[in-house]
């Protein structure tokens, strides 16, 4: 009993199946991570990693600054690095799970690697300080988040 | 003064009513990510959503039917199953995102961890949908919502070069680090944060819960004509505040923090709070209504009785459903990250809408439905433009989905 | 809202719309019409089916099977509602039962009659034509009879072409959607083939398919037939 030639609804069914199972695919697959099979690819995903690293480590110094004016309540403060470590802990497990393809490779990854873990521990080492409430010491603790930031944006601009 | 009273309520509630998290998250991005290159999409949305809810509405009070019951007569029980399960489903994800939504602002104002919330959420969910009268709920939700008129103070605050904002918005270009691909995955993802099913079935649905009349009509066409631009001059604020503070640090949504951060920059404690309350009350209204809005569809789809508008005993498939529903999403909720899910679900909001507009514009035409009030010519010619950009971003949306790893 | 007093087409007019009962309470929606086949004239519409199996039937093959499966496990809502014409009234954009919800129970549960014909048995089967030949896939029926009795409604003939989505939305009823008028043009266009064929022309009805002695251009246009 066909109301609309068949294509039609395949159509869409199809576009609707395929598009739920496209989105559990994805949702529960974005932390999965494919092997790079070139240097050019790991290269990239190894500024991929740096860009997000980056982007939590810009928004700790944003969040530290602002907590230290007393614009930010401890609570806010400590959720804001609690979520920026954990993203730039993803971001270096993610990237310490590839294999790396040859040995060039190897060196970028040793490089990348020694940033984002220096990253990473200043990151929690905010995060502990906003959830003792330490808020007025946050943006000098912050001071260390420079060079990491810089050292992070100079890799990216190497390797793009 | 009544009159003056229910346009104002209106209003507001429109205002209010529009944002939730997908607009929080999302518009959020694309300032991020593309500065105000995506700002001309907010403004394609705000034509197809403004068009969109003022056919549905029409309809709704003029023959007292509600969206799906209307599209099931139309299209018939297949093709208007396939309609239901791609909105439900869309509608469930977009809950989802909304119930754990809550719990990240709970988390943001007590730091205790989301999921701890997500139960309580959806219990209090659960009573207010059951106690309250229809409207009394919704007109608290989105008056409460108003303080995220913040937004516009924020924005104001910061002081932004609007010459250099409006220069950006008609002169999209590409950053360094991204590419055509992600614009138009994004671009997809902000006519889906403006153009959401589930809000245009539940405005039409509401519509037959009120009791709207024919003499209705100059109030419905006020809300909408009035109240959606102004609440999309907040989903606006949202990608202004992404352009100037957050992509000139770097900084991409993928926490509700980078969210509120360009607000208390401009305007500390107060504004912190404010924002908290806004997005509490925005997203919260929004979780209450997807659930109605999915259970309403399931329900009209099938003829069952639903509503608020009769005695609980004599909707009991409708409440039924609404139980289940919560359960389900409460349990889900648990599992994803609440802001991809949010991104997601904007993106196929946009997929689907063609679907429901569809029906609606046909029906909107049809003077069995709607006596004299059919659509005028501007209104058509606009909305077939629209309806086959929409069927273009529906057919765009998995393979940009799928070359872009979901990522955007 | 006002419907065509002579002709109404089953899909387009009836199938689907929300059945209501006394004091309002929606009860469900129209899933499946039965006429009984009269040796005097055409078969009259005896019955309107709501709900339980009868949805179920409405999409063919496996999913009825799988619906009626379901079905049984709910027991007695898996029974559709089987509701004599004379009991309902149609308005302007509802069927209004005589009785209240709670009153319907006797209704549940289908019997078989004999001669009897069903909307989901007609619509989708294929007409073959004389000589074997096919001439589409019945797309609606056509039912003809006054305003607002559904009991005086007979089946007046078949609408027969897979292009007449048209027909379905509305857009070929005489007080129908008067725009979009691109999208009205558009359906015009789709449905250019679809026909009509009177019942007296019809000489076999079987599973899945209804046999004319008429050959597939003697068929005339539906545009023909329609008034206005």
């Amino acid at each position: 009993m066909e109301l609309l030639p068949t294509r039609w609804l395949g159509r869409r069914r199809f576009a609707a199946r395929a598009g739920l199972v496209t989105v559990s695919l994805v949702l529960l697959c974005s932390g999965c991570v494919l092997p790079a099979r070139s240097s050019a690819a790991f290269e990239g995903k190894a500024v991929e990693s740096a860009k997000t690293a980056a982007g939590a480590v810009a928004t700790a110094r944003l969040c530290a600054r602002q907590a230290s004016s007393g614009k930010l309540t401890a609570a806010f403060a400590s959720v804001t690095m609690a979520d920026a470590e954990k993203d730039a802990n993803d971001a270096q497990s993610s990237f310490d799970s590839i294999q790396p393809p040859d040995h060039r490779s190897d060196r970028l990854r040793d490089r990348l690697d020694s940033i984002l873990s220096k990253a990473v521990s200043a990151l929690a080492r905010l995060r502990i300080d906003a959830r003792r409430g330490h808020l007025a010491q946050l943006e000098h603790r912050a001071r260390a988040l420079q060079t990491i930031a810089k050292r992070l944006e100079q890799f990216q601009q190497a390797h793009s | 003064m009544k009159k003056a009273l229910q346009f104002t309520l209106g209003i507001l509630t429109a205002i209010g009513g529009m944002i939730d998290i997908g607009n929080l998250a999302g518009n959020t991005e694309a300032g991020a990510r593309f500065g105000m290159g995506l700002a001309w999409v907010i403004a394609v949305g705000l034509v197809a959503i403004v068009l969109y809810a003022n056919m549905a509405g029409r309809v709704a009070a003029i023959s007292h039917r509600a969206a799906f019951d209307v599209i099931r007569e139309r299209l018939g029980p297949r093709v208007a199953m396939v309609n239901l399960g791609a909105s439900a489903a869309l509608t469930l994800l977009t809950l989802v995102a909304e119930v754990a939504g809550v719990g990240l602002v709970l988390q943001l104002a007590t730091g205790l961890n989301y999921r701890l919330w997500i139960p309580i959420v959806a219990l209090a969910l659960w009573a207010i949908l059951w106690w309250s009268k229809f409207e009394t709920m919704e007109r608290s939700y989105a008056l409460v919502g108003l303080t995220l008129l913040v937004l516009l103070a924020a924005v104001w605050a910061l002081h932004p070069d609007s010459g250099d904002l409006l220069h950006r918005s008609v002169h999209p270009a590409i950053p360094h680090g991204e590419d055509l691909k992600s614009y138009f995955y994004l671009a997809i993802a902000q006519f889906g944060a403006m153009v959401t099913p589930y809000q245009v079935l539940f405005f039409s649905s509401g519509a037959v819960e009120e009791g709207w009349t024919a003499r209705d009509l100059a109030v419905e066409r006020v809300n909408v004509f009035i109240g959606f631009p102004v609440g999309a001059m907040l989903a606006m604020a949202l990608m202004v505040l992404g352009a100037v503070v957050l992509q000139p640090r770097g900084i991409t949504v993928s926490h509700l923090s980078q969210v509120g951060l360009p607000v208390t920059l401009a305007l500390g404690r107060s504004g912190l709070w404010l924002v908290l309350v806004g997005m509490f009350a925005a997203v919260f209204g929004a979780a209450a209504e997807a659930t109605l809005s999915t259970a309403y569809s399931i329900c009209q789809y099938f003829g069952w009785q639903w509503g608020k508008f009769v005695r609980r005993p004599e909707a009991p498939r409708f409440w039924s459903l609404l139980v289940f529903l919560l359960f389900i999403v409460t349990t889900v909720a648990l599992i994803f990250d609440p802001i991809k899910v949010a991104l997601f679900s904007i993106v196929f909001s946009a997929a689907a809408v063609p679907l429901t507009f569809f029906p609606i514009l046909v029906v909107a035409n049809d003077p069995a439905y709607v006596g004299e009030k059919t659509n005028g010519p501007v209104t058509n010619v606009l909305a077939v433009i629209l309806l086959v950009l929409m069927v273009i971003v529906s057919l765009a949306t998995v393979p940009l989905l799928v070359a872009t790893r979901g990522n955007g | 809202m006002i419907h065509e007093p002579d002709a109404v087409h089953a899909l387009r007019d009836l199938a689907d719309w929300q059945v209501m009962d006394a004091d309002s309470h929606m009860i469900g929606k129209v899933d499946d019409l039965l006429f009984v086949a009269r040796t005097d004239g055409d078969p009259v519409l005896t019955s309107i089916l709501v709900g339980g199996v009868a949805y179920a039937k409405r999409f063919g093959g496996a999913w009825t099977r799988a619906f009626d499966f379901l079905s049984r496990r709910l027991g007695e809502h898996g029974e559709p509602l089987d509701l004599p014409v004379t009991l309902v009234e149609r308005r302007a954009s509802d069927l209004r039962v005589g009785a209240e919800r709670e009153a319907l129970g006797r209704y549940r549960g289908r019997a078989d009659r004999p001669g009897e014909l069903c909307l989901s048995d007609l619509v989708g089967a294929e007409l073959i034509g004389a000589g074997d030949r096919p001439c589409g896939r019945v797309a609606d029926l056509w039912l003809a009879g006054p305003a607002g009795s559904l009991a005086d409604l007979r089946l007046h003939g078949l609408i027969v072409g897979g292009g007449a989505v048209g027909d379905r939305l509305g857009f070929e009823r005489a007080r129908g959607p008067v725009g979009p008028v691109g999208l009205r043009g558009l359906f015009a266009w789709l449905g250019r083939h679809t026909r009509f064929l009177p019942w007296h022309d019809v000489t076999v009805v079987e599973p899945r398919a209804v046999r004319t002695h008429r050959a597939p251009d003697e068929l005339r246009p539906l545009s023909e037939v329609e008034p206005g």
